[in-house]
């Protein structure tokens, strides 16, 4: 294995090939293979990566193709690829877009577990167009995401990986040959099968991480939990990889969702003539159009 | 394009040898032959420092990664060593042509990053479609008793993103020290990659390690597998 750069706040990096300054703001992550630096160069903030060179030229590559997907990239923008050199030795590594946000975790941290069943919305909102392109995300860790106002963003793109080949970059948790659910092979519903259960670990974290590699335990989770009981049929199905379409899925996800919201307004309402649960009406249909919008 | 068949020998094992020929140079003897070699040192507790010496200098000499893990990472590390040193192996292909064609020093890395990119891609498609014939060799020493789960778990990991890839794949399991020689063969050459996990042997067999002669055994069933190749053909 070949070292890595290890930059130090303040130090400038300049491009072989460009000639272009960076100047090393902070350590912004750091995975597998390589370390990730917030920057600042001539066109302002920047996101740095410093990998061994084939890293770098295939992960360009996937972010290049998430960008073909639509106008807004749902990944971070590609700027460039370069080399540098310290004492010698050439050091591969790439910019983006420097994408501000929490990461999917740590936004659930700060918010009521009902924001999941909104996160696993926005997640298919992503996968949704990446699997019209022909590729899946293969790695669905919360780190690999940042919530940036209403959409998810794909910080990581190490593990996209083209459909009929087996996928890149997984992390075990939400890897469904770990979870003995099925292959590795890149399709729609493997990506789908790591969604469900990123959104089952995000609410119930412990106990999908007890259960991992046991897949009859994850529906025992789903009903653990009031948040997960609203959605179970879908999170149900999609462990069972019987979801091929990302779009199918939230489509059932927003009726299933929906359907359980109205009933419980109904039950809510014959409670109505004990006048002091009025006002939980109102706050759940309060709920129900801020959900309506948030959907939309 | 005739992609050829990527060669690989998978050494996991937890220390150091204590008999025999040196393994550095049974795997450089290896490389010669066209096949890479792969090890990966399991250890306790940071392990000890002569042992992870050897592990460096066994995959060095045979052009391949090495990695040194716990017990508890090591099914990531066995699927993405085998990866990394595929298309490492189709990388020094790469880079042999670029000398021929353009002067003695070049390497891939020389080449502008567009260039780059569009070679990544073809490595890439390369890998995924070549035929792999891969020989996992475990070391099966008394002190790896307390880590053989890990090994079928990481065995049963790596035939799973083996069974999903695109080309043809071969495997074979060997492990040593063997009853009556250094090695001996647990699964003959098979294209079922679930047979690696399910035949995986739980009981350890002996105290020495005779890393060096079971790397020499392991290699001459690449050599049958080719012998048969040209009959069959």
């Amino acid at each position: 294995m070949k070292s890595q750069y290890n930059a130090e706040p303040g130090d400038l990096i300049k491009g072989k090939w460009t000639g272009h300054i960076w100047r090393i703001e902070r350590e912004i992550g750091r995975g597998a293979n390589g370390t990730v630096y917030l920057v600042t160069g001539e066109v302002g903030q920047a996101a740095l990566k410093f990998a061994d060179s084939a890293s770098v030229a295939s992960e360009t590559n996937a972010l290049t193709a998430l960008e073909r997907v639509r106008g807004t990239s749902p990944g971070p923008f590609f700027i460039e690829a370069d080399d540098v050199e310290k004492e010698g030795v050439l050091y591969s590594f790439y910019i983006m877009e420097y994408i501000h946000g929490p990461m999917l975790h740590t936004f659930i941290k700060e918010k009521r577990e009902e924001w999941a069943v909104i996160l696993l919305i926005w997640l298919l909102n992503f996968l949704e167009p990446l699997h019209r392109s022909g590729s899946v995300m293969g790695d669905l860790k919360p780190e690999n995401f940042i919530v940036a106002g209403k959409i998810v963003r794909a910080v990581d793109v190490g593990g996209i990986t083209k459909f009929g080949r087996s996928v890149k970059e997984y992390t075990a948790l939400y890897d469904r040959a770990a979870w003995q659910a099925g292959t590795r092979k890149a399709e729609p519903s493997y990506d789908l099968f790591g969604a469900a259960v990123l959104i089952t670990a995000l609410v119930q974290k412990q106990l999908v991480q007890t259960a991992l590699g046991n897949k009859n335990e994850l529906a025992g989770i789903v009903q653990s939990s009031r948040t997960l009981q609203l959605i179970a049929p879908v999170l149900l199905k999609a462990f069972n990889s019987e979801y091929d379409s990302a779009f199918l899925m939230k489509k059932e996800l927003l009726l299933c969702f929906a359907k359980k919201d109205t009933g419980t307004i109904r039950r809510k309402k014959k409670q109505a003539s004990f006048f002091s649960k009025k006002w939980v009406i109102a706050a759940g249909a309060f709920a129900a159009i801020l959900l309506l919008f948030l959907l939309h | 394009m005739n992609t050829g068949t990527i060669k690989q020998l998978l050494l996991l094992t937890d220390g150091c040898s204590n008999t025999g020929e040196d393994p550095a140079m049974m795997a450089a003897f290896a490389k010669r032959r066209g096949i890479t070699v792969n090890v990966i040192g399991i250890v306790d507790n940071g392990g000890s420092g002569a042992g992870l010496s050897e592990i460096e200098a066994i995959a060095r000499a045979g052009g391949g990664e090495s990695r040194i893990v716990q017990a508890a990472s090591l099914s990531e590390t066995v699927v993405n060593v085998t990866r990394q040193a595929m298309t490492g192996t189709i990388y020094s292909i790469i880079n042999e042509e670029l000398r021929g064609i353009l002067n003695k020093d070049t390497q891939v890395e020389a080449l502008p990053p567009a260039t780059r990119r569009e070679i990544a891609e073809k490595v890439e498609d390369i890998s995924e479609e070549a035929a792999l014939e891969l020989l996992v060799l475990t070391d099966m020493s008394a002190s790896m008793k307390m880590k053989l789960p890990a090994v079928k778990e990481a065995l049963y990991d790596l035939s799973m993103t083996m069974q999903s890839r695109m080309g043809p794949s071969s495997f074979s399991l060997w492990t040593f020290p063997g009853k009556y020689s250094a090695a001996e063969e647990q699964i003959g050459w098979t294209m079922h990659a679930g047979r690696l996990a399910d035949s995986f042997p739980q009981l350890v067999s002996g105290g020495i390690t005779p890393t060096g002669p079971a790397i020499r055994q392991a290699l001459s069933s690449f050599m049958e597998m080719d012998e048969y190749n040209e009959k069959s053909i």
